[in-house]
Order: C-alpha cells, then structure tokens, then sequence
C-alpha cells in the first residue's frame, strides 16, 4: 500500500533521515523507534505529503490516510470536541458519510470519552485532547493510521484500554505506523520494528527476535 | 466530498466559531456606530466643490468606506485565518487532507468573504437611507444592476491579492508586506476620502492599477452624476483585466509557497 525507496532528508545540512526504505503493507503493524531528532516525526510527515524529500521515491496507493499527531492543540478549540470530529472526519473522507456520527460515538464508547464529546476543546486537559486526536485518526477507518507519540500525556490506565483496541478491535487489515522512543509500548502494538538510531535503518526486525 | 459540501462543511465550522464569540460581534456594531458618527460630523466641516459640499460628503465618503471595507475584509480574511490556523495548530491538520492543498486554502476564504458581503450589505441599506432620506438621490434598476456586476468582479480582484497576502504569510510567517501596500493603497490612492484628481499626476496614473479605484468611482458616479456608460464599462473592462492578473498571480504564489513550505517543513511554523 506504501512503499518508500531511499528517501533521505536533511534540514541545514544536517542529515536527519539518510536513504531509508520502507515497505508497509496491510495488516503491518510498524514502530519506528529512535531517540529526540532521530527523524520519527519527519518521516510521518514525508509519508503524509507534508514535506517533501530531498532524493527517494513514494509509491503510495490510493488510500485513506488517519493521522494521530503530537500537537494536542490541532483543534479549534471553540468548538466542542464532537463538531471538531464531524469537520475533520468530512474533510478527510473522500465520500460523505452518513454513519460517521454514530460511528464517533461507537469508538468514544470502547476507547471510554463519550463523556469529553459534548466538552468545548478548551474545557479539555491536554491529555484528554491528546484521546480526542485520537480518535480523529481512527474515524474515517483508514487503511493505514499513522501515531506520532500517541500516548504523550495519557494516563496509564486510559494507555492500557487504547493499547487494547488497537490490539483487539482495530481491523486487522488496517496499517498501523507507530512512532515512540518507548520500546515497550511499541512492542506492546506492534509486531515489526525499525531503530531509526540503528545505522542500519532500512532493517525491518521483528519485535520479538 | 464534492466542492460545494466541503464548502458548506468549512462554512459551518467558521460560522460556528465566530458566533462562539458574541460579545465581540457586539462590540463590532458598537465601533461601526461610533465610525459614522464621527464621519457624519466631520462631513460637516468639508465643502470640496459645487457637488460634493458638506451636505453630500457624508455620502461620498460613505461610498468610499463601504467599498474599502469590502474589499480589505476580503484580502486580509485569508491571511488572519491562515495565521490563526497555523497558531492553533490546525493548519498541518488541514493541509494533509486528501485534496489538493491550494483548493483547502481557497475553502479557507468563503466565510471571510460571506462576512464580506453581509458587512457590505449593511453600508448598501445605509447608503441607501441617506441617499433617500438626507440628500434626496433614488436609484434605477440599472444602478442596480451595475452594483451586482461591480461586486463580484471587486470579489474576484481581492480573492487574488488575498492569495499573494496568504503566500507571504505561508512563505514569511508574519511578514507579508501586501496587508501594507494594499492599506496604503486603498487609503492614500483610492479615492476613498477624497477625488483621486487631488493626486499628483503620477499618483493619479498609479491609481488606475488599483482595483478599488474603479470599483468606488463607479459607485460614485451612480450616486452622485448622471450615470457614464463610458466610465462604467471602462471601469469593469479594468476591472476584468486586473481580476485575471490577480487571480494569476496570487496562484502562481501560493503554489511556489506551498512548495517551499513543502521543502522546509514550515507548514506549522507561526
């Protein structure tokens, strides 16, 4: 569904991603571990088309994208958490859908923040924000769902519940590319591995070797 | 989604936030009160000539005002929202959407512009009661028609200078020296306040190349004189013509700033 071939990018010629390859077909689960600066988030931003390589190439196919970001305040915080969900969810879907109301509430329900729904974004702590974010990623049930430190600022016992989502009742073809320093938590989700620290980055490992 | 419901989606979402802040919409209709009050009476002081004496400044200047007014809201509406946006935190979010990201940033312009022409729409009623009730001026069905002509032409021409504005501000963050030229312009070379001929020769000649020029002395002519139709058509043909240099411009430069923002990485920098 996405393939990168020997994308390198560096900022003030500083090399921050150096000929990587990569490979995410359906049903992968991913993390991409490395320490601050490594280049995590600035290959999440490559796949998503929000930079651009300096040399490489994207073979991407025509699929919907869900996006979890960093930044817990991506929202327009005048609105409830609800109406920002409903924007987001029309203008990320190619189609409109009918269903993606009840579809919000039946996520909010298993991941247990109905009640943040009804809430402006400024009424929301920072970690409750950072479920709402998401919960974006996951509304339009895209093919592959990026995370970029999905769990910054949420409690240990709201982590376990969404860890247990993406585990049981995410859909197993659904892509996961999960970005982290946290080696267990990584492990926790996903069954594949790239140490972006690692000099050879372009080695897919298996979480449990 | 199609065009118009992801237009309708982006109205409503800035509808909403808007009238989230309701004393401030007060206070706007506060401050536009206290605005013409101050210009009824300074129109008292102003005798220019035989036509525009201090009986009918007050109209004329209003004509400049309403004008001004419309078409600055129009190309400052997309910078202050894109500058919200990246300050929130919500332009990346936008920006990776699966459309082509000058067609997110056009969706960005149709609640300013719906404000717009509602602002616009209250300076037409006013001007309207003054033309009738202080100065006794009706108009035609023509006058009309000439103004529905006039409005989305000026629309067009200030979509375009907004998106050279929205290119700096992609580009330089804060830095976009169009807000600038574009106020000086409108102020200084418009005629809003008073004939362009009072301008130096060289000014004068300047001022055709400034939309809002034409837009106002149309507008004028209808109020005050015996309607031009070589004044009107010259003026929408200018019109016309410097839409599609706009429009063609303001393209071409939100592409190169979408692809240096591309390159940088700066689409969430403020």
């Amino acid at each position: 569904m996405l393939a990168l071939s020997n994308i390198t990018k560096s900022f003030n010629k500083i090399k921050v991603i150096d000929d990587l390859s990569l490979q995410i077909k359906k049903c992968d689960r991913i993390a991409i571990l490395g320490s601050n600066g490594s280049g995590k988030s600035t290959l999440l931003k490559i796949i998503l088309g929000l930079l651009k390589p300096d040399s490489g190439l994207i073979n991407k196919e025509d699929i919907l994208i869900g996006y979890a970001s960093q930044n817990s305040r991506s929202f327009y915080m005048r609105l409830t958490a609800q109406d920002n969900l409903l924007f987001f969810s029309s203008i990320y879907a190619k189609r409109k859908s009918k269903i993606i109301e009840s579809r919000i509430n039946g996520y909010a329900d298993h991941l247990n923040i109905s009640n943040l729904l009804s809430k402006k974004m400024f009424d929301l702590s920072k970690g409750e924000m950072q479920k709402i974010i998401f919960l974006r990623s996951l509304i339009n049930d895209p093919e592959l769902i990026l995370f970029d430190e999905a769990f910054v600022n949420i409690d240990q016992k709201s982590k376990e519940l969404f860890s247990d989502f993406l585990n049981n009742k995410l859909n197993p073809t659904q892509a996961v590319l999960w970005v982290t320093h946290d080696k267990k938590e990584a492990f926790n989700i996903c069954n594949k591995y790239i140490d972006l620290n690692d000099d050879k980055s372009e080695i897919l490992r298996k979480c449990h070797e | 989604m199609n065009s118009l419901e992801l237009i309708k989606v982006f109205f409503q979402k800035d509808k909403k936030i808007y009238f989230s802040y309701r004393f401030n919409i007060f206070l706007l209709f506060v401050s536009f009160g206290i605005y013409l009050s101050i210009l009824y009476f300074f129109s008292k002081l102003v005798n220019f000539n035989d036509f525009i004496n201090q009986d009918t400044y007050f109209l004329y200047a209003l004509i400049g005002i309403a004008i001004a007014d419309f078409c600055l809201s129009i190309s400052s509406g997309i910078r202050n929202e894109i500058m919200t946006s990246r300050s929130n935190g919500t332009f990346e979010e936008l920006i990776i959407a699966p459309y082509n990201p000058l067609f997110i940033i056009l969706l960005m312009f149709v609640f300013p512009v719906f404000m717009a022409l509602i602002r616009l729409l209250f300076y037409l009623i006013l001007i309207l009661i003054v033309s009738y009730y202080l100065i006794d001026i009706s108009y035609t069905i023509k006058d009309f028609t000439i103004i529905l002509v006039l409005i989305p032409l000026s629309c067009l021409c200030y979509i375009g200078v907004g998106m050279i504005s929205a290119a700096f501000v992609i580009s330089f963050d804060r830095g976009d020296p169009i807000i600038y030229f574009n106020s000086a312009a409108t102020f200084i070379l418009s005629g809003v306040f008073y004939p362009t001929s009072v301008l130096w020769p060289f000014l004068e000649y300047i001022s055709r190349f400034i939309p809002i020029k034409h837009v106002i002395e149309i507008s004028r002519s209808l109020a005050f004189d015996a309607v031009d139709y070589n004044i009107v058509s010259n003026g929408i043909i200018s019109l016309s013509l410097l839409s599609l240099i706009f429009i063609f411009i303001g393209l071409l430069a939100c592409n190169f700033s979408i692809n240096r923002a591309k390159n940088l990485g700066t689409f969430g920098n403020y």
